[in-house]
């Protein structure tokens, strides 16, 4: 009888759990796949086909035709391989900068809290705005960048107007524009990191290179790969700056697989070859992804 | 806990405010009953009140012709009480929305500039065919139209066919802008050919960043190195039903090689990436002696407030190469969406548009007309600088055997090809026989497609 | 000599040194934004003259220019609109659903392959949602509304929100809900009085990245809009046209568009900070 009594009780506090769960859960899970599900299978199924966008009637059924031309096209895999090094490029950047700025403004000087809110700006500035001042910036015969090496007596560079450089310098300015997004992470998470335990560190003797070290990293972890992880996928899609600075050029050298993408869907109107490619790109991502979250040792079971 | 940063009370608050937002501005459009038609003709013959209370929505790209646009249309709406609304973008935004709107048949615009995509939309069947609507006379004055007057070269971009998609509006065509206070000062003659272009493009390298500027990105690059292929004796493509490519001609190539040479050694510094944004701003603030271009650019260097060489500059026509000065040029055109709901309005609007009175006075906001008449007409004359005037209509009058672009549906496929051949010429020297042969097989394929 | 100085003044000393170095590396970093202000204050010509004209005469023509000739306020109201909504919807759903995603006593079962799939949504590139979405959007007559825009928003601003919530909960410790349950709270309850406001600060951060998101999103936002429901940065793009880019009123333009987002940042930074000092109790 008693056990009976407890394992109703056990079973309605189940029934509650359950009923807590999906109405905190659902509404945002349900309309989250609501969105997104349908587009993701219209892209699959579009990328199973060749489908020249002004014919529709023309379309035929090639299945996975699109993906064996497409890595069998040196430009995509060139633009594959773009990407990811655009990707190392700017996350690696982007995280050590990020961190370090994150420390400075938690140092003891002055003003931080002026600091923190103009480092914030960049991300805020609209990125269209952004990368046409960067393209004048960028400009070797009018650009403002030019005229400060001709003052430090460098040779002018060619920036996103050269081949060799235009893919470091698109780098540069997503970096610029994104650094802001990790600094907010990392400061807030930094500061969460409670005076007690520092405390109790200080009179263990630890300096504050221990301290940061030992104590304020492993407990910002968390939020730092996913912040890593979300840097990583944005960058990897990233389209808008290279789109407004370079368009892919010269030539090529800056065609990411996203420029590659757009070209193919928009330009050219292979809506099956551009679907085959975002589809890849997805993959790609997707893999980078799970590598993060295993690295970061992000767990799910926690 | 009393005192909470973030009450949640706050916060769900917030949510009821924006679910009441959302059921007020939820509204939707609704189309509004059009009124009884009014038959009244005018007269004239035409009954211009027809589509009395209908509107109609137009597509454009941020162009002089839209501005142009703006300036006249009041009075469209007033004779026949159709409300036009007008929507623009920046060029590449504006073909990204027209693609989406054009190819799902969506129809949220009856009427949408056109460029060199015509033959992708005629023959996907987004765009009218105009035939059909020339014979409508009821709905426009055929009698004062005249056709004919609009220049033959723009009209051929847009004819697939045989048809005539869209109507031109606003050509532009190839020639030299020049540095007329600097060939003075240092006694050079104005270049009539490409070999007196080459002279003094590497005199003017020496003493400033750039003796000649054309525009280098991969896709830009096409219609001007097109024209020197041209002025060379060579072509793009063997006839007008596009079976070959044959730019890799010894001409193309002698053609080709002197574009490119141009560019690469006298350009500025960074030209393989450049677009007519980079040129136009350089030229503007005096830093290049030449400038090989369309002629649509000549307001922004005779704007004195954006522009350091207001005044100095020196047009000319098309410098000649063996065969002679053969200038390509570019047109915008208007065309009918296949899925307006309002075709009768729409082209009542575009006949209005593109007829000779109305593009007369449209001639007066800057718009370059593609009417032979208006162009030659006194009010152009004064509007215009002459010798910019005398540029274009040699480049008008010059016979061409063959469209810029081709007029094949995979147009962006073509220019993404040949420009990154010529674009490679321009980034470093390299074979150019060598080079052209390879894209020529490349585009003759995509002719070969088309077939299909 | 330096034996001298006292503690407290090589303190004082350290703290100044600190302070210019920081302040030197913001000038820096700030380059761009400050040349872009400076633009914003110059005539075309000056704009892009070169040697740059460091020091020029300001002038306004530009922000009047914003003013008179381009449908400022109309975007800005449109952007206020869009992005408040976004924000707002799309935390009200993510906080919830991150929450149960970091509690193994909620926790449904698979939600590992919940959250992949969470995050897959963030994966994928719009370029190619575009077209469905629109077609999609037509048929059910919603394009040139706020609610299509609102909609596309979310799928990625949800994604985002449910990850670096749920990150940032799992900081917060289970002892502090567990005492509150024994105390007679709700689920619910525990939910939103314990550990909602000491999310503060991650709910603080994620909400600033979500509202700049939908403010300056463009690809969506091109598509989606018509003549009523343009917003912001399609307002920037205005003023490139066919043949040359017009850095003074696209410059100003950018700036005017600074100000709601930054005082949309200072209103939660508050929230921020004071979360961040309770945050502290938590240990």
């Amino acid at each position: 009888m008693n056990n009976k009594k407890k394992s109703d009780a056990v079973g309605l506090r189940d029934r509650q759990i359950a009923r807590f769960r999906w109405a905190m859960l659902g509404p945002g899970i349900f309309v989250l796949f609501l969105i997104n599900i349908l587009p993701i299978a219209d892209t699959i199924y579009t990328s199973l086909f060749d489908y020249y966008l002004p014919m529709p009637q023309d379309q035929k059924f090639i299945g996975i035709g699109n993906y064996l031309s497409l890595f069998t096209e040196p430009r995509f895999l060139q633009s594959l391989g773009r990407t990811l090094v655009f990707m190392l490029m700017v996350v690696t950047t982007e995280t050590i900068l990020g961190f370090g700025i994150a420390l400075m403004l938690t140092s003891n000087a002055f003003g931080t809290k002026l600091f923190r809110g103009v480092l914030i700006l960049p991300i805020m500035l609209t990125p269209i705005a952004a990368a046409f001042m960067w393209r004048i910036m960028y400009s070797p015969t009018l650009g403002i960048l030019n005229y400060f090496l001709e003052v430090l007596g460098i040779e002018p560079q060619k920036w996103i107007y050269g081949a060799e450089q235009a893919l470091p310098s698109i780098a540069v300015v997503v970096t610029w524009c994104k650094t802001p997004f990790m600094v907010m992470v990392f400061y807030t998470g930094l500061l969460s990191v409670s005076d007690e335990i520092i405390e109790a560190a200080t009179i263990d003797g630890a300096n504050s290179f221990d301290i940061l070290w030992r104590i304020k990293l492993p407990l910002i972890k968390p939020v730092f790969f996913v912040a890593i992880l979300f840097q990583t996928i944005d960058t990897a899609k990233e389209f808008d700056y290279t789109q407004i600075l370079t368009r892919g050029g010269p030539g090529s050298a800056s065609e990411t697989l996203s420029i590659f993408t757009y070209l193919n869907s928009f330009g050219f109107l292979k809506m099956g070859y551009g679907s085959a490619s975002a589809i890849i790109l997805s993959v790609f991502i997707f893999l980078i992804a799970t590598l993060i979250i295993k690295a970061g040792g992000i767990d799910f079971d926690k | 806990m009393r005192k909470r940063s973030f009450s949640f009370r706050f916060f769900v608050m917030l949510l009821c405010l924006m679910a009441a937002m959302f059921s007020l501005t939820a509204g939707g459009s609704k189309d509004t009953a059009a009124p009884e038609a009014n038959m009244e003709v005018g007269e004239d013959g035409i009954a211009w009140k027809q589509f009395a209370g209908t509107t109609l929505r137009l597509g454009m790209n941020k162009h002089e012709y839209t501005e142009a646009v703006k300036h006249v249309i009041a009075e469209f709406e007033e004779k026949t009480g159709i409300d036009v609304v007008i929507e623009e973008y920046a060029q590449d935004e504006f073909m990204t929305k027209r693609l989406v709107d054009l190819s799902s048949g969506a129809g949220t615009y009856d009427i949408v500039m056109m460029d060199s995509v015509c033959t992708q939309a005629a023959q996907a069947g987004w765009i009218e065919n105009l035939d059909e609507w020339y014979t409508r006379t009821d709905l426009y004055n055929a009698e004062e139209y005249n056709l004919d007057d609009i220049a033959p070269s723009w009209k051929l971009s847009f004819t697939v066919d045989d048809h005539l998609y869209a109507i031109p509006v606003s050509g532009e065509k190839q020639i030299l802008y020049y540095r007329a206070d600097l060939f003075d000062e240092y006694g050079i003659k104005v270049p009539e050919t490409f070999d007196e272009v080459y002279e003094a493009a590497k005199f003017f390298k020496e003493i400033m960043p750039a003796g000649i500027l054309v525009r280098g990105q991969k896709i830009h690059t096409v219609s001007n190195c097109t024209g020197v292929i041209w002025s060379y004796g060579g072509k793009i493509a063997d006839s007008l039903d596009y079976n070959y490519a044959v730019f890799n001609s010894p001409e193309g190539v002698a053609g080709t090689d002197m574009f490119t040479t141009l560019a690469r050694e006298f350009g500025p510094t960074g030209i393989e990436n450049y677009t007519w944004y980079e040129c136009v701003a350089d030229f503007q603030q005096g830093k290049a002696a030449m400038f090989l271009d369309m002629s649509v650019f000549m307001p922004q260097m005779e704007d004195p407030e954006a522009s350091v060489v207001a005044g100095k500059v020196g047009y000319a026509p098309m410098p000649a190469g063996p065969a002679g000065s053969k200038p390509t040029g570019g047109a915008w055109a208007i065309s009918m969406s296949s899925a307006s709901r309002n075709k009768e309005a729409a082209w009542m609007l575009m006949a209005w548009l593109t007829g000779p009175e109305t593009s007369a006075k449209m001639a007066a906001y800057n718009a370059v007309a593609s009417r032979v008449s208006v162009l030659s007409s006194d009010a152009v004359k004064e509007n215009f600088p002459a010798d910019w005037l005398a540029a274009l209509q040699a480049a008008l009058a010059v016979e061409v055997e063959e469209t810029t672009f081709p007029t094949i549906s995979r147009n962006e496929e073509y220019l993404d090809t040949i420009g990154t051949a010529f674009n490679s010429l321009i980034q470093e020297k390299q074979d150019v026989q060598a080079v052209l042969d390879d894209a020529a097989a490349k585009v003759t394929e995509l002719f070969q497609l088309e077939k299909q | 000599m330096t034996n001298n100085l006292t503690m407290r003044q090589r303190k004082l000393v350290k703290k100044i040194v600190a302070t210019i170095l920081i302040a030197c590396f913001t000038l820096i970093y700030m380059f761009p934004m400050i040349w872009t202000l400076m633009f914003s204050f110059k005539t075309k010509v000056d704009s892009l003259a070169y040697p740059p004209k460091i020091f020029s005469t300001p002038t306004l023509q530009n922000y009047i220019e914003v003013w008179t000739n381009s449908e400022f306020l109309t975007y800005t109201a449109n952007s206020l609109i869009i992005a408040v909504s976004a924000c707002v919807i799309g935390m009200a759903l993510a906080v919830p659903a991150a929450y149960i995603l970091s509690r193994s006593a909620y926790k449904p079962k698979g939600s590992k392959y919940i959250l992949f799939g969470v995050l897959s949504t963030r994966i994928v590139p719009q370029i190619t949602f575009t077209i469905p979405f629109f077609i999609f959007f037509r048929k059910i007559h919603l394009i040139d509304t706020h609610i299509s825009i609102v909609i596309m928003h979310l799928t990625i601003i949800l994604g985002f929100g449910i990850w670096m919530m749920r990150s940032y909960f799992l900081d917060i410790p289970y002892d502090l809900e567990q005492s509150a349950l024994i105390d007679g709270c709700t689920y619910f309850q525990a939910f939103s009085k314990i550990v909602f406001p000491l999310a503060g600060p991650g709910i603080a951060t994620t909400a600033i990245f979500s509202f700049n998101y939908s403010w300056n999103e463009f690809l969506y936002a091109l598509i989606l809009t018509g003549s009523r429901t343009k917003t912001l940065p399609l307002g920037v793009y205005n003023w490139v046209s066919y043949e040359s880019i017009d850095y003074g009123g696209l410059t100003a333009t950018a700036i005017l568009a600074l100000i709601p987002i930054v005082i949309f940042y200072c209103f939660v930074q508050k929230g921020l900070v004071r979360g961040m000092t309770m945050g502290a109790v938590k240990g």
